[in-house]
């Protein structure tokens, strides 16, 4: 295999990668916008996602309708997102809003602590909730060689999904009424509400739109690795945070932008680096240390001069 | 500056130290009934007592206070007898020697959250890495000890030392960014640290490190059950005992640290950067000297828990445990020496008593978190304005000395 | 006569990306005086401060305090050559004492740090014994109601005498050029008239003290000032007593606008 060969499969599956972390990142940018909060919960609305799915699927299972499977799958798509953005906003509501305007060390901590109620809730009450859970296989298998490079069919699906869900969100938050809402907010809270924007409703469909790319991500990683597990949100909240922070937060490009970065530095770094499949992560966190500290606007964010 | 406020409303004489002594004993007989229950009834008394006292007090300011105050006046005498109601937790526990050990592991909470709240606490540097740190401490001690065998004092030592040095990985980060940034460098760090320990040959990797000598000091194995002829306590003792040690050292220095210029400095550049920079204050020495001072107590604390259980292994130093040291120094309440201990009491030694309920037990925790944050989040024992009257009273006779012309200035 | 200038600036300038705030200001202040620096919101005034300070590093030009160039010095070593200031929004740190925040302004001068703390508990005595004394005078002389309520937290005060604090924690550097920062924003007629006491008050205490004030209310700057400078659009349009500069047109216009 050549050296080309692998900056081009490596790559391929960087984006593949990166595409899901995307759209974890995306939500962080989101609410940031809004609330000015870290939602530290939010890795675990991606991982409520794939249970979601999985609850959905069981009970289509019983029913007997798995014949059809483009169907099914747009099923537990939908299903997931809606109960998946219901859980969001009902929790936004009770714990996230409220410390929205509390010292920023408050809020962390107490979406932190939502992130840990959620992720136990999830372990407590489904069945044997400790392990890993199988995945149904519904993605057509198989692969595609050209050359030496393999492409999988799933992940081809898998990355055309998520930048399908990327346009969609493009397309709410800049065509429509609610995205104006939403982007004027986080210019200027109190201006957006002079003007007649429903700050409640805005936050709402924040959460909504947030929580959902969050569910699609959850299910993509759950055809990607065939199983999940109730804790795999918190390392996902990392990713994608520090994804929306290397874009620069308050983006939605950035995060796109920095999702694949990420997703890209993982995987290079598992292809090249000494024992790099164990450390891939240690060398993307350093990485995105090294953004904070020298460029904590991110790639796509702008330099804001700091008042005095 | 004086106290003559306090001393006029406080209960005077022989019944002044009844009362604060009474208090403390009925304290302590609810908190040692918690344990030796094996059930959860009397924690669900206690927390009912605790609630009503609560109430009661909230209406009744002037006893309250005239409580507080006999407490004041009492001083010395509150303390012997905190002192030697500590000292007795091995014979009350006796039979019970794994709640000594949940006791111990508090205490090695608290001794990292001392330090935590150095950092955190003082001076507002957010580090969601306190495990990470508790690792390079434990990892360093158990190495130390294993490779090389080197003594229980100076595995400790180094532990701590080793700790603080590695804090230099995180001065840049520490210098150049705030709020959630530095919150997310420290959770990547606690994630890189993690990884990397795990993946490495030298610490073990996944397995850890197993027979790690227990403590021993100049020939004094902790590991004999703690002999004083007329009793014999569990092994467990031994550790208690040194804890305790370690904790009063270190909880009389964070206090003294606290109430001095570098309390003050630390209050200054946590509230307000600028106005510390315009007032001549060089606030990255100051960040950098007690963000390496409060990583040394939790190495500290690190390297004496691989000493204790000999056997260190990377999920000891997960994620969660940087994450339950914040929250016992916030819901115990930042900057706030007393605010720690009580935190660590709640987060670490009610949630092993809340066994009763098994599963649910780190679901609550959150959801207690949660609903703390919201209602109370200034802590449970919120930051007080620093008061210099102990330490000038303390030493009044030398000042007096010295100002005997000005003798006529008081406040 | 170069000895009598405390500080003076050399076409100081600033721009923040192709934003220019402050353009080629040059200012002179005599020692022992009380220079007010004027001029209509966003002229740069409160940027000209921060420069001074080392909080922003200008883009060009350079200043010189007591005849060396302090360009590029980080903030908290302008402080210790004698340039305190105070902030035109109150920057006490709220949660801490009165006297805490006093004590903060002396920082430079206290020698007991954490060694100290922790085991000369009697060396540290003495000085926070002193800094004490020094703080409660300092308090008194503004308002002797701020020494009973020492220990209260700032943030119980009333605006007044928060910005007295203040003030008073600028003086307990014993600066030689102290900046104002619009000391009257948001109080009454009559606790302005207080303030100009205070200032009135703190030249008096010092022997050797040197005030820049900046300041929007025109009676503050017409009753203590010597000098004035007055700024438009970063750049200075007219300087002279306050007499001179009312009738200047050119102020006039800055202030009013052109008319017709």
């Amino acid at each position: 295999m050549s050296v080309l060969d692998m900056i081009i499969q490596q790559s391929i599956n960087g984006l593949m990668l990166g595409i899901m972390y995307s759209l974890v990142a995306v939500g962080f940018t989101l609410y940031f916008g809004v609330l000015n909060v870290i939602n530290f919960s939010h890795g675990d609305f991606f991982m409520l996602g794939g249970f979601m799915a999985l609850i959905l699927y069981g009970i289509a299972d019983t029913l007997g309708w798995t014949q059809n499977v483009p169907l099914l799958i747009i099923y537990l798509f939908l299903g997931s997102m809606i109960l998946t953005a219901l859980i969001a906003i009902i929790t936004a509501r009770i714990c996230v809003k409220p410390v929205s305007k509390a010292p920023m060390l408050i809020s962390l901590l107490v979406t932190l602590g939502l992130g840990i109620a959620i992720r136990e809730a999830v372990r407590v009450f489904y069945p044997r909730g400790s392990d890993p859970k199988g995945f149904p296989t519904l993605l057509p298998q198989g692969s595609l060689s050209i050359g030496n490079i393999v492409i999988r069919y799933e992940n081809v699906i898998i990355f055309v999904l998520g930048v399908l869900v990327i346009v969609v969100v493009n397309y709410l938050i800049t065509k429509t009424k609610m995205g104006m809402a939403i982007r004027a907010v986080a210019q200027d809270g109190e201006a957006a509400m002079m003007m007649g924007v429903d700050l409640d409703r805005t936050i709402d469909i924040t959460f909504l739109i947030g929580a959902a790319v969050a569910a699609v991500a959850g299910i993509m990683n759950g055809f990607y690795y065939g199983q999940i597990m109730f804790n795999m949100g918190a390392m996902m909240g990392v990713i994608g945070f520090s994804a929306s922070v290397i874009g620069g937060l308050g983006n939605v490009y950035g995060a796109i932008v920095g999702g694949i970065l990420f997703g890209l530095l993982e995987t290079f770094a598992a292809a090249t680096l000494p024992m790099g499949a164990e450390n891939k992560r240690v060398f993307a966190f350093f990485i995105v240390i090294l953004f904070l500290v020298f460029k904590p606007t991110g790639i796509l964010g702008e330099k804001v001069y700091e008042r005095v | 500056m004086a106290n003559n406020q306090h001393e006029k409303e406080a209960f005077r004489g022989t019944g002044g130290l009844l009362l604060t002594l009474g208090i403390e004993l009925v304290l302590y007989a609810l908190i040692m009934a918690i344990f030796l229950d094996h059930g959860g009834t009397t924690l669900i008394i206690d927390v009912i007592l605790a609630a009503a006292a609560i109430v009661y007090f909230k209406r009744n300011h002037a006893l309250a206070d005239k409580i507080s105050a006999t407490l004041a006046a009492n001083r010395k005498a509150a303390w012997i007898g905190v002192i030697v109601l500590l000292l007795a937790v091995p014979f009350v526990l006796q039979a019970s020697a794994y709640w000594l050990f949940i006791v111990i592991t508090a205490g090695l909470f608290m001794m990292a959250c001392l330090g935590l709240n150095i950092q955190l606490g003082s001076t507002g540097m957010m580090n969601l890495a306190g495990a990470a740190f508790q690792a390079f401490g434990a990892y360093t001690a158990g190495l130390l000890a294993l490779n090389y065998g080197l003594p229980t004092w100076l595995t400790l030592l180094a532990g701590a030392l080793v700790t603080g040095l590695f804090s230099i990985l995180l001065f840049i980060p520490v210098l150049k960014t705030k709020g959630h940034y530095l919150a997310l460098v420290t959770i990547a760090f606690q994630f890189m640290v993690v990884i990397l320990v795990e993946n490495m040959e030298w610490t073990g990797g996944p397995q850890g490190l197993k027979n790690i000598p227990l403590m021993n000091f100049f020939g004094y194995s902790f590991n004999e059950p703690l002999n004083l002829g007329f009793i014999t306590l569990h092994k467990y003792a031994n550790y208690y005992y040194f804890t305790l040690l370690l904790l009063f050292a270190l909880g009389i220095a964070a206090h003294r640290i606290y109430h001095s210029w570098v309390g003050v400095t630390a209050a200054t550049i946590r509230d307000d950067e600028v106005a510390a920079q315009t007032n001549g204050v060089q606030v990255n020495k100051w960040k950098l000297t007690l963000f390496v001072l409060g990583n040394c107590f939790i190495g500290l604390s690190g390297a004496f828990y691989s000493h204790m259980v000999g056997f260190i292994s990377p999920p000891n130093f997960a994620f969660d445990k940087s994450l339950v040291m914040v929250s016992i120094v916030i819901l115990g309440g930042m900057d706030n020496v007393l605010g720690i201990i009580l935190g660590a009491f709640l987060l670490i030694i009610l949630p092993e008593k809340l066994r009763f309920i098994q599963d649910y037990r780190f679901m609550i925790y959150g959801i207690v978190l949660i609903v703390m944050l919201i209602f109370q989040p200034r802590g449970l024992l919120p930051f007080v304005p620093r008061s210099y009257a102990e330490l000038i009273q303390r030493y009044r006779h030398k000042l007096l000395q010295g100002k005997k012309a000005q003798g006529g200035q008081e406040a | 006569m170069n000895n009598n200038k405390i500080l003076y600036t050399q076409d100081l300038s600033i721009h923040f990306g192709g934003l220019v705030a402050v353009d080629r200001v040059n200012i002179e202040v005599q020692r022992n005086t009380i220079l007010g620096l004027i001029g209509p919101n966003g002229s740069g005034k409160t940027t000209i401060f921060n420069m001074l300070t080392g909080l922003y590093i200008p883009t060009g030009g350079n200043f010189f305090f007591e005849g060396e160039s302090l360009l590029g010095k980080p903030p908290y070593e302008i402080a210790r050559k004698g340039i305190a200031r105070t902030f035109q929004s109150s920057r006490l740190c709220l949660d801490l004492s009165v006297l805490d925040n006093v004590f903060i302004g002396m920082h430079p001068r206290q020698k007991h740090w954490l060694t100290s703390a922790v085991f000369r508990r009697s060396a540290l005595a003495e000085e926070v014994y002193q800094a004490y004394e020094k703080a409660m005078h300092l308090l008194n002389i503004f308002n002797p109601e701020l020494v009973k309520r020492s220990s209260e937290p700032a943030g119980r005060l009333p605006q007044i005498d928060r910005r007295r604090v203040e003030i008073c924690r600028a003086m307990a550097m014993s600066p030689k050029l102290l900046l104002l920062d619009e000391p009257s924003a948001g109080m009454t007629p009559e606790e302005i008239t207080e303030l100009m006491n205070d200032i009135r008050k703190v030249q008096q205490e010092s022997e050797d003290i040197t005030i820049i004030i900046v300041e929007h209310v025109m009676s503050v700057i017409r009753t203590i000032t010597d000098h004035v400078v007055v700024l438009n659009f970063g750049r200075k349009i007219a300087e002279g007593t306050f007499h001179e500069i009312s009738h200047n047109p050119e102020v006039r216009e800055a202030y009013l606008g052109k008319r017709g």
